[in-house]
């Protein structure tokens, strides 16, 4: 399957400010490079501050990158203006994590989600049919159609959004922690509907969230992020059941298991994790993760271990399989 | 062991407002034990956080304790006066909120605020001896260099730092029983394991009592010793941690057991949400409040709500599944 | 072709119903505050006495002589606002309901005709000063960087100066008269609301259904117009209505200190000012019309009070009100 998605050396640093000079740069993704294959849902994860939000914005040209490319369908998306660009954001498109801050409360629904359409000068026929069969596709009825936003749940908004984003008919969308907002049951609801949709209408997903179980669950790849940089690339179940990199086998390890034995059994092989998460301001030398790292040795602390394939494509930066 | 330290019987918590009156909490009954760790799990809405605040007689308006009891240690709490109640918070019911941005006064140090319920409740004699008492405090919490840190402002901190002053604020008085509210909700994976840990160890080191509410399943199993269901404002099943994830009774914990994604399961295992949306609590259904989204739902769910009933031993449930006509 | 009509009827309703329920909400939050209301009584009688002052007066006139020459009444009132007549500084009497000024002229009527003067010009003002605000701020807040360093600095070094002085600089410099107070009080207003703007921009600009725009391809123009702007509207309304006073009252120094309206215009602060050298004796003069305009700027005060209550979303969410038993 050839790849939708190539990222290449994606670089963005913030820079942070005192008064009027630059004191330092936020290193929020720092040389990031991996494939994303149609039709797959290709996840991200990684804990606040890793970059895993920057990189899925930086994706779409939300924000312009530091350095880097990415290829979408072989062209480098920070390359391409007017018409092309607007060709882009057509076949890509984003769903945010936050259901109450994503839909202008001001507008009705039928405005929210037949915008696109209007901004792109879309013939799809009658416009309230239109929305209203992306509203049935997302679970939704015609009803719901001149609501405004506040009147609906969590969930619902969550599905309005979706609707919106599908209003283009994108053939490759970034969901960024879709479901973190929601509660467990109408998470479900919403996860099994992506998964459906994902599979009518081909589409190819990057997936983003900080909880493992999510995306491992709607995932056919994970990437693991840690401070900016990919530390862990493999296939779903690779990842769990093999996961090499140090702070793959913490992240694991440190999540709750719904199984009273299970749970208390793993509390004895635990990784509680030293100290806090450092920032994005000044990372660590050498490997970012060797000061809470267990294994840590010396060459960690000097040099950045390389993104290398230890087998079937599973990668890992980490100097346990690096050779020196 | 066994001895009896909440009580809660038949309460039910209001909130009125503009568009009606929302029934909260309608009916919960519950009893903690000394020493135990008791989960309270529940969605968003189900009346949860409600219920904890009840026990503290903090519940914000428009919600008022309409009817109930709450014996706390024997004492019928609703019935005493603001004053002796106050006398409890902090002193004896220590309260970790759930989110720790806004839970400290971006004013004041955090040693301060971590010692303040010391102040209050004539613990100390002085402020000096309460910033004394507070390094050791951070100490206990795991927060390194812990002089420097109580020194420090709120946005100085970072979030798991800022829990851990929570927890400590909560523990100041050595209460015997700490009433954890979504602890790690807005927290990292890995720092949620060490704040659970910490949780851990405070119970082992005091013998503390531990209510924790969340909704998450896997926190539960691995923290406590006996769990209550709730859905949209009642219980729904009580039971000891390894019954109820073994065998699940009330058709809601099956469901939500099966809605959970599991980093063990695999990817072809499909999710299976439970249809529907949790009910208007406005007009909420009659009889049993789940049987609009259950599966099981017979006649008598309609229109009766099902008592609790002791299916086996310290099992209970409240469904018609169980309970005899 | 009832039927269509009925049709179409039923689709508006339809498409428009969940605004409808918005204002009803929004109706009924207003009317539970009695200062609210008051304020908006006080208002509306205000605004009608300005927009239809003179005929206002004309009809009163009228009625009265109506009444005179039945024998109802004693005395026959008289509105001359700009005729001199003889009873030079008579107190308020039958004849003349509010007194008479150092010309005779009924202050009463002055009054009316004043409100009239008032209102036109501090809408005039605002007319011009808020969508002079809106698009500086709009833009300075929705760009940021060197374009809103320019634009905040410049606000700022208007916002220094206090508003009377700088408007009496400018009126005293383009000579005494209204046209220069309009001109004054708009150079003075402007900043005010280019902060106002700028600040909600800034709070809505960080909301994810912007930058979802953006994903979507919409351009910056689109996107102030059709996103930002219709939700930064509300803090407006009500600080406008507020504002109302406040250009009255700095309108109502400036004629005060004799840089605005010039005689013979009757303007409530002109006639006040005229007063003083009368003070305390013939006390009419000054207090009526002074006291008038309190209550003009208290009515506004008190109309944005009760929109702001009533526009902030989060506060018609959760009005609370004693229950009389249980609803339904």
């Amino acid at each position: 399957m050839k790849a939708l998605i190539e990222v290449r050396d994606l670089v963005k640093y913030f820079p942070v400010k005192r008064l009027f000079w630059t004191v330092g740069n936020v290193h929020a993704v720092d040389r990031v490079s991996f494939d994303i294959l149609k039709g797959e849902c290709f996840g991200l994860v990684g804990e606040s501050g890793c970059g895993k939000t920057t990189l899925g914005r930086l994706i779409l040209r939300l924000i312009e990158p530091t350095n880097g490319k990415v290829y979408f369908q072989g062209r480098n998306v920070f390359e391409l203006k007017g018409k092309e660009l607007m060709a882009f954001r057509r076949k890509a498109q984003i769903v945010f994590q936050d259901p109450f801050s994503s839909l202008d409360p001001r507008m009705m629904i039928f405005d929210i989600i037949y915008e696109p359409v209007r901004v792109h000068k879309i013939d799809v026929g009658n416009p309230e049919e239109y929305v209203i069969s992306l509203l049935e596709r997302v679970g939704l009825k015609k009803e719901h159609l001149y609501r405004y936003p506040h009147e609906f749940s969590g969930g619902q908004r969550q599905r309005i959004v979706i609707a919106r984003a599908l209003a283009l008919r994108p053939i490759f969308m970034v969901l960024d922690e879709p479901t973190s907002a929601l509660d467990v049951s109408v998470q479900a609801q919403i996860l099994n509907m992506l998964r459906d949709l994902q599979k009518d209408l081909g589409l190819t997903y990057l997936f983003i969230s900080h909880d493992l179980s999510v995306v491992r669950y709607m995932s056919h790849t994970i990437a693991v992020m840690y401070l900016g940089k990919i530390v862990e690339i493999a296939s779903s179940e690779e990842v769990f059941e093999k996961p090499l990199h140090p702070y793959t086998q913490m992240l694991f390890s440190a999540i709750p298991i719904p199984d009273p034995e299970v749970a208390r059994a793993r509390l004895e092989k635990r990784i509680i994790p030293k100290g806090e998460v450092p920032s994005p301001i000044n990372p660590p030398p050498g490997c970012r993760f060797h000061p809470r790292c267990p294994y840590a040795m010396d060459i960690c602390k000097r040099e950045e271990p390389p993104l290398i394939e230890v087998g079937e494509g599973h990668k890992v930066a980490c100097w346990l399989y690096a050779k020196r | 062991m066994n001895e009896e330290i909440l009580r809660i019987e038949g309460l039910k918590v209001y909130f009125y407002t503009y568009a009606g009156v929302v029934k909260a909490i309608e009916g919960v009954n519950l009893s903690v034990r000394k020493g135990e760790c008791f989960g309270l799990v529940g969605e968003t809405g189900c009346g949860k956080s409600v219920t904890m605040r009840s026990v503290i007689k903090l519940v914000p308006p428009p919600g008022r304790i309409v009817s109930g009891k709450i014996y706390f240690e024997g004492l019928d709490v609703l019935s005493l006066p603001e004053s002796e109640v106050r006398k409890l918070r902090g002193r004896k019911i220590g309260f970790i909120v759930q989110e720790p941005m806004s839970a400290l006064d971006p004013l004041y140090k955090v040693g301060y605020q971590a010692g303040e319920p010391l102040l209050v409740h004539g613990l100390v004699k002085d402020v000096k001896e309460m910033w004394k008492r507070v390094v050791n405090l951070f100490k206990t919490v795991m927060i390194p260099e812990p002089k420097e840190r109580s020194r420090n402002y709120p946005h100085e901190l970072s979030g798991g730092m800022k829990q851990r002053v929570v927890i400590a604020t909560a523990i100041s008085c050595v209460p015997d029983l700490i009433i954890a509210d979504e602890p790690t909700t807005n927290v990292d994976v890995t720092i949620q394991a060490q704040i659970l840990d910490l949780l851990r160890d405070l119970r082992r080191k005091y013998g503390t009592t531990l209510i924790l509410v969340t909704h998450n399943l896997g926190i539960v199993a691995e923290m406590c010793d006996r769990v209550a269901v709730m859905y949209a404002g009642q219980i729904v099943e009580l039971a000891n941690v390894y019954d109820l994830f073994k065998d699940p009774l009330h058709p809601y914990t099956k469901g939500l057991l099966e809605a959970v994604p599991i980093i063990t399961k695999s990817r072809e295992v499909r999710l299976k949400p439970i249809p529907g949306t949790i009910p208007n609590l406005i007009r909420p259904p009659p009889g049993c409040r789940f049987h609009p989204r259950c599966s099981l739902v017979a006649e008598i769910c309609k229109r009766e709500r099902p008592p609790m009933v002791e299916v086996k031993p310290e099992h209970y449930v409240a469904c018609w599944l169980y309970a005899k006509r | 072709m009832f039927k269509s009509l009925k049709e179409r009827y039923e689709k508006w309703k339809f498409k428009n119903a969940a605004k409808i329920e918005e204002y009803r909400l929004m109706f009924y939050a207003f009317k539970r505050s009695p200062l609210s209301v008051a304020g908006s009584i006080m208002v509306i009688i205000f605004v009608i006495l300005g927009v239809f002052g003179p005929w206002i007066l004309d009809g009163i006139r009228g009625l009265m002589g109506f009444l005179y020459s039945h024998g109802i009444i004693r005395t026959e009132p008289s509105f001359n606002a700009f005729d001199w007549s003889l009873d030079v500084l008579q107190p308020p009497s039958w004849k003349h309901w509010f007194g008479t000024d150092d010309y005779g002229r009924d202050i009463f009527a002055r009054s009316m005709l004043g409100i009239q003067v008032s209102l036109v010009y501090s809408l005039v003002v605002l007319v011009v000063a808020i969508p002079i605000g809106i698009i500086l701020g709009l833009i300075a807040g929705y760009y940021g960087g060197k374009v809103d360093e320019v634009i905040s600095r410049i606000t700022d070094m208007f916002l220094a100066f206090p508003a009377l002085v700088l408007a009496m600089a400018i009126s005293a410099s383009l000579g005494a008269g209204l046209m220069s107070a309009i001109i004054a009080l708009i150079t003075v207003w402007w900043p005010g609301y280019v902060r106002l703007i700028r600040g909600q921009v800034l709070s809505v600009k960080e909301n994810l259904y912007i930058e979802a725009a953006r994903a979507v391809g919409m351009g910056n123009f689109s996107i102030i117009v059709k996103h930002i702007l219709p939700n930064v509207i509300s803090p407006l309304i009500i600080y406008t209505t507020m504002d109302i006073a406040g250009v009255v009252l700095t309108g109502a120094n400036l004629s005060f200190l004799g840089l605005g309206a010039q005689p013979p215009t009757p303007e409530l602060g002109r006639i006040v000012f005229d007063g003083l050298d009368y003070l305390p004796e013939k006390w009419w003069y000054s207090l009526i019309p002074g006291f008038m305009l309190f209550l003009f700027a208290l009515g506004f005060n008190l109309l944005g009070d009760g929109l702001r209550d009533v526009l902030d979303p989060r506060f018609r969410r959760r009005l609370e009100f004693e229950v009389k038993g249980e609803k339904e």
